[in-house]
């Protein structure tokens, strides 16, 4: 599905992806954890190009993208590599000007061409799938933040991406907001979308992800099952930046559903 | 204040208010209008190319903005009008205030629409990309909805500087509000009563034109909350 090898990043003198490699398979959940700066954001916007990296390849869905052969990419290639991919960014970047449900259908209608009639029904759909049917006019000013988020979400998948992106969806969220997020997404993974989330919502991590990968530094230092890095990573960085997650106090989203 | 002098102070006036409001819906009115229409359209152009990463687009935008801005528009208006005909370039008066007040308006609307563009968050650009927008996309559908919203009440102030900055016309021949008044002045020798008639005419088209701005403002300022 997705493979990455030797990806590099640099902005200025601070080279922050420094040769990560990585192979996603189709249907796998893969979170991206680490402290702020080891390079999650960057190997995400990477990987649907909105920073392009200066070396390596990039392989999804069947299209390669080599970087740093001297050649630009071309703006039509970006766009066409950007539509496999959808993105949910931290601050939902919703369009302000626009309601929850134009919002939505706006890919739709000026990237895929679609007709107003079926965008609107297939945007109908999605806000229903991520619980916010009732919304659909209102402009993402009147919602709230989870549910902006949940927006946000809906908006990526109304492209039919093959990957979806997560960009610590949940830091910008008052705590008692990111349950209805990570359960919109704890859905989605359940109906077998492949998702790289960068989060520090550990619970979430634990028991929804079926691969966990540690970044520092700008490179991949561990990776593995949650089981493995929860339970007996033997890197002592994984074990340290872990440990300040140990109070306890985060929301389940097994305990969320069960309500 | 002998009866007479009150007396022949109210019949020039009576006899100005019609001239004057002819002057006014003759030039004031559509010099403004015509001129500010155009410089949006400019404005728009020099704005978009100074914010382009292309040097040879940004470089002349900058440097326009930067002769405009930095030049009196009466010291462009006499460039063009009493300059140019010696190289055989003459314009009649009309055209001549058009294009010094777009010129000059450009620059300055232009500064307005790059900082608002400028001001929107980069995410709304790369959400757009991130759905698979072309630049140009986002810039028709994300960006500059958002930016004529917030450049409205900005725009609107600098149309009613040009509304009154319209009255230089008066220098180049042209019988607007003021060049009427300067005229009846002339030949009445009431220049204080004059002036202060077209001063009142000034002050209530301004005064229109600040409501109309501000319901613009209440209307476009936020997003329908």
């Amino acid at each position: 599905m997705l493979t990455i090898s030797q990806l590099r990043k640099s902005f200025g003198p601070t080279e922050v992806l420094r040769g990560i490699d990585l192979h996603v398979a189709k249907g796998q959940t893969t979170i991206v954890i680490g402290p702020s700066g080891s390079g999650k954001s960057t190997l995400l916007n990477c990987l649907n190009l909105l920073e392009i990296p200066d070396t390596g390849t990039i392989e999804l869905d069947g299209m390669r993208m080599a970087f740093g052969d001297g050649g630009k990419k071309r703006i039509r290639e970006l766009i066409s590599y950007r539509q496999k991919t959808g993105m949910v960014f931290q601050s939902h970047q919703l369009f302000p000007h626009r309601t929850a449900l134009e919002n939505v259908i706006e890919g739709l209608i000026v990237v895929k061409r679609w007709n107003r009639v079926d965008a609107i029904r297939s945007g109908k759909a999605l806000l229903a799938k991520v619980g916010l049917g009732e919304f659909a006019d209102r402009f993402p000013a009147q919602l709230s933040g989870g549910q902006q988020q949940r927006i946000g979400i809906a908006r990526a998948l109304a492209m039919e991406p093959a990957i979806l992106l997560f960009d610590e969806p949940t830091s910008a969220l008052d705590p008692e907001l990111v349950g209805e997020v990570l359960l919109v997404m704890k859905e989605l993974t359940r109906e077998g979308m492949t998702l790289v989330v960068a989060t520090h919502e550990m619970n979430f991590a634990r028991e929804v992800g079926d691969r966990v990968i540690f970044m520092e530094k700008g490179v991949i230092s561990d990776d593995g099952t949650p089981k493995h890095i929860f339970g007996d990573s033997r890197n002592e960085r994984v074990r340290q930046f872990l440990s300040r997650f140990e109070t306890g106090g985060e929301v389940s989203v097994s305990e969320l559903s069960a309500n | 204040m002998s009866q007479e002098r009150t007396e022949r102070l109210w019949d020039v006036f009576l006899h100005s208010l019609w001239p004057l409001l002819q002057g006014m819906l003759k030039y004031t009115i559509p010099l403004s209008v015509v001129s500010f229409g155009l410089s949006l359209i400019f404005a728009l152009l020099i704005a978009l190319a100074g914010l382009s990463h292309k040097s040879y687009l940004r470089l002349p935008s900058r440097f326009y903005v930067w002769i405009v801005r930095g030049t009196p528009i009466l010291v462009q208006l006499f460039i063009i009008f009493y300059g140019l005909p010696s190289f055989g370039i003459v314009l009649p008066a009309f055209p001549t205030v058009v294009i010094a007040l777009t010129v000059s308006e450009a620059a300055y609307c232009s500064e307005i629409m790059r900082s608002t563009i400028k001001s929107l968050p980069q995410g709304q650009w790369r959400a757009g990309y991130s759905l698979g927008m072309s630049p140009f996309q986002v810039l028709r559908r994300v960006i500059l909805p958002q930016a004529a919203r917030i450049s409205i009440p900005p725009l609107g102030s600098q149309f009613i500087s040009l509304f009154k900055t319209s009255s230089l016309a008066a220098l180049v021949t042209l019988p607007d509000l003021f060049g009427v008044a300067k005229q009846i002045a002339a030949s009445t020798f009431e220049p204080m009563l004059l002036y202060i008639v077209a001063a009142g005419y000034y002050l209530a088209i301004c005064s229109v034109l600040t409501v109309l701005q501000h319901r613009l403002e209440n209307k476009f300022g936020k997003y329908s909350l």
